[in-house]
C-alpha cells in the first residue's frame, strides 16, 4: 500500500483536532493493519524502546531546570539586571525583554516555557511601563524563540538523538545564531523607537553602583548558563549530566533565595511532568512512525525527487526551508522533527551538507514557524498572556520577522556562521 | 454531573495524582542517580556502570506515566483547526471523535502487547546490580499508560455523549497543581521595584 495513505490518515486526524501524538500513533497502527506486511506489534516493539536512550534524558532534565529556575525567583533578578543594563537605550523595556530572554535561554530549553514563564513577567512589566499589549506580546514572542537556539535546547537534543550527532556540538552551534538574533531584534526595536513607530518609554541610565548591585543579585542566575556552556566546552560532563547538575543548582538557588514553597516546587514539577508527557509520548509514537516511513523507502524517494529538481545544495536547503517553515506554522515542532529528520537526513548525506549545520537550519525554521500564523504555538501563548487578538499580534510581529529571517538566511548561506564555535572546540 | 460520573472522575483524579507522584519520584531519582554518577566519577574516581541503564529505564516509566497525567489535564497538543466555529455541538463532536481515536489506538496497542511482553520477559537488565526482566521496563509501563489513557478517554467520551444536547465539552479530570500566580506576581513586583531604585 502506498505510503501516502499513512500521511493522509495522519493529516485527516490532525485536521479533525485529534491530539498529534495520538494521530501519529493511530495513523501508524491503522496503516500497518491495512498494509498487512507487518503486524501492529511493531508499534509495541518500538514505542517503549524508542524512549530507551540516555541522551534523551536531557529533555526532562532541561525542562525541569527551566521550570525550577522559573519558580526560584530568578526571573525577577534577571529582569532587573537586564533593566539596569539596557533599559536606558531607546526602546527601553523592549531591549530588556530581549536581553532577559537571552540570559534565560541559557538556562531553559523550551520556547513555550520561556514565553509563558518569563514572558508573562515581561509583558506585565511592559504594559505597566506604557507599551501597547500587541507590541509587548510580539517582542516577547520573538525573543522567546531564542530559548531553543541558545543552549540548552530540547529540540536540539531531539534532533541530535535522531540524526545521531553530538548534542554538545549542536548546543555550541546554536550560540552564535542565538546571540545575533538577539542583537538584530534589539536593532529592530531601536529602529522602531527611533522612527516613532512605537511609543517606548526609557528609564534613566543606571549608575555604576546600581548596575553592580543588580549584577550581584543576578550573578547566581547568570552562573547557570556560564556553567552549562563551560561544562560543555571543557567536556566535564555529558549534556544529560549537565542537565541534572543545572537542576540541582536551581534547587539550591531556590533554597538559598528562600523562594521554594511547597506549592511552587509542586508547580515546577507538575509543569515538568506535563511537558514531558506531551513530548515523550510524541517521541514514543514518532519512532515507529519514522520506522514505517523508512521501510517504505520514502527518504530515498524524497531524496531522488528533490535532487531531480536541483543538484545545488543551496536550492535544496531553500526548498527544505520552505517546507519546514510551512510545517512549523501548522504543526508541533517535536512532531515535525520526528517525521522530517528521518526523511531528510539521507538527503543531507547525499548532498554532503554538514549535519550540525543542517540541524541548526531545521531548528531555526521550526522555531520561527511557531511564531507564524495560523497555528504558531507561541502566538497562542502570547495571545493568552497579553490578552490580544491574533490579528493585532501578527501585525505587531511583522517587523520582527525581518531579523528572524535575516538570521535564518545567514545560517543557510554561511555554514561557518554556525560551525565556527563547534570547530573552535574540536568539531 | 451525575453521581456515577462524579465517582469516576474522582477515581481518575486519584490515579492522576499517583501518576504525578510517580513521575516526580522518577525525576528526583534521575537527579540523584545522574548526580551521583558525576560525583562518583570525579570525586571517588569510580564510574557507576549501572546509572545509564537505570536512568534510561526510568525515562520510559516517566514518559508513559507523564503522558497519562497530561491526558488527564487535556494538555496533549492538538491543532485547533476549527477554533473559530460557533457551533458548540460540532466542537463537541470533534472532541468525541478524538477520544474515540485515542481509545481505538490504545486498544490496538494493548491487543498486541502480550507477544512482545513474553519475549522481553525472557531477557533481563544488563548492568543493574539485580537482574530484572526487561518487560518491567518496556511493555509494562506502556500497557499501564495506555490503560490509564484509555480509561480517561472513555470517561471524556461518555460524559461528552451525555452532554450532546448542551454541546458542553468535558473539562479536564485534573487542573493545574501548585502555586503559579503568586510566583509571577511577586517576581514582577520585585523586578519593577529594583528597576525603580
Amino acid at each position: 500500500m502506498t505510503i501516502a495513505v499513512l500521511f493522509l490518515i495522519f493529516g485527516v486526524l490532525v485536521v479533525l483536532q485529534v491530539p498529534i501524538a495520538f494521530a501519529m500513533g493511530a495513523s501508524g497502527a491503522v496503516y500497518l493493519l491495512l498494509d498487512g506486511l507487518f503486524a501492529p506489534t511493531v508499534m509495541v516493539q518500538r514505542m517503549a524502546p524508542g524512549l530507551h536512550s540516555f541522551p534523551l534524558l536531557a529533555i526532562p532534565l532541561f525542562i525541569l531546570a527551566g521550570h525550577l529556575l522559573n519558580h526560584a525567583g530568578i526571573a525577577g533578578r534577571i529582569f532587573a539586571f537586564a533593566s539596569t543594563l539596557v533599559g536606558h537605550i531607546r526602546g527601553g523595556l523592549a531591549h530588556v525583554n530581549v536581553v532577559a530572554s537571552i540570559i534565560f535561554a541559557g538556562m531553559s530549553g523550551v520556547a513555550a516555557a520561556d514565553a509563558a514563564g518569563l514572558g508573562a513577567i515581561e509583558v506585565k512589566a511592559m504594559r505597566k511601563a506604557g507599551f501597547t499589549a500587541p507590541f509587548s506580546a510580539a517582542i516577547t514572542a520573538a525573543s522567546a524563540i531564542i530559548g531553543p537556539i541558545v543552549p540548552p535546547s530540547v529540540i536540539m537534543v531531539l534532533y541530535a538523538v535522531m540524526a545521531r550527532v553530538s548534542i554538545g556540538d549542536m548546543f555550541l552551534a546554536g550560540i552564535l545564531p542565538g546571540l545575533v538574533m538577539g542583537l538584530l531584534l534589539m536593532a529592530m526595536v531601536y529602529w522602531l523607537a527611533l522612527t516613532g513607530r512605537i511609543q517606548a518609554p526609557v528609564s534613566k541610565c543606571a549608575t555604576l553602583p546600581s548596575l553592580w548591585t543588580a549584577f550581584v543579585r543576578a550573578l547566581p542566575a547568570l552562573l547557570a548558563p556560564v556553567g552549562l556552556v563551560g561544562g560543555l566546552l571543557l567536556g566535564v560532563a555529558t549534556p544529560t549530566e549537565l542537565g541534572a547538575l543545572v537542576c540541582i543548582y536551581a534547587l539550591l538557588l531556590g533554597a538559598i533565595y528562600r523562594q521554594f514553597t511547597l506549592g511552587r516546587l509542586l508547580a515546577a514539577f507538575s509543569e515538568t511532568v506535563t511537558s514531558c508527557g506531551v513530548i515523550l509520548l510524541l517521541v514514543a509514537v514518532g519512532v515507529p512512525f519514522g520506522w514505517i516511513v523508512a521501510i517504505k523507502n520514502l527518504p530515498q524517494l524524497f531524496s531522488e525527487t528533490l535532487v531531480s529538481i536541483s543538484a545545488d545544495p543551496l536550492v535544496i536547503l531553500l526548498l527544505i526551508n520552505l517546507g519546514l517553515l510551512i510545517a512549523g506554522a501548522v504543526m508541533e515542532t517535536a512532531a515535525i522533527l520526528l517525521i522530517a529528520v528521518p526523511m531528510l537526513y539521507p538527503l543531507m548525506q547525499v548532498m554532503q551538507i554538514d549535519p550540525i549545520h543542517f540541524g541548526i537550519v531545521v531548528v531555526l525554521n521550526l522555531v520561527i514557524g511557531v511564531t507564524t500564523p495560523p497555528f504558531g504555538m507561541i502566538l497562542f501563548i502570547m495571545m493568552d498572556v497579553a490578552k490580544v487578538r491574533m490579528g493585532e499580534l501578527v501585525r505587531a510581529m511583522l517587523p520582527f520577522y525581518i531579523p528572524l529571517f535575516a538570521v535564518l538566511a545567514l545560517v543557510i548561506l554561511f555554514p561557518d556562521f554556525t560551525l565556527f564555535v563547534p570547530r573552535l572546540f574540536g568539531y | 454531573m451525575s453521581a456515577g460520573f462524579h465517582r469516576v472522575r474522582c477515581a481518575l483524579a486519584i490515579v492522576g495524582c499517583v501518576e504525578l507522584a510517580l513521575a516526580i519520584l522518577i525525576l528526583l531519582g534521575l537527579l540523584a542517580t545522574i548526580g551521583s554518577q558525576v560525583f562518583s566519577r570525579y570525586v571517588l574516581g569510580v564510574p557507576l556502570i549501572w546509572v545509564e541503564e537505570l536512568a534510561s529505564y526510568l525515562l520510559i516509566w516517566l514518559g508513559f506515566s507523564a503522558a497519562a497525567f497530561a491526558h488527564k489535564q487535556q494538555r496533549h497538543v492538538r491543532i485547533a483547526v476549527f477554533a473559530g466555529i460557533r457551533s458548540d455541538r460540532l466542537r463537541l463532536w470533534l472532541v468525541l471523535f478524538g477520544e474515540v481515536v485515542i481509545i481505538a489506538f490504545a486498544l490496538i496497542i494493548l491487543w498486541h502487547v502480550p507477544g512482545p511482553m513474553a519475549i522481553e520477559a525472557r531477557s533481563t537488565s544488563i548492568g543493574l546490580p539485580i537482574d530484572i526482566p526487561r518487560h518491567w521496563f518496556f511493555s509494562v509501563p506502556l500497557s499501564i499508560g495506555m490503560v490509564s489513557m484509555m480509561a480517561t478517554s472513555l470517561y471524556y467520551l461518555l460524559l461528552g455523549l451525555r452532554r450532546l444536547p448542551d454541546g458542553e465539552p468535558p473539562g479536564p479530570v485534573l487542573g493545574m497543581f501548585g502555586d503559579h500566580e503568586d510566583a509571577e506576581t511577586e517576581e514582577i513586583e520585585q523586578a519593577l521595584k529594583v528597576r525603580a531604585e
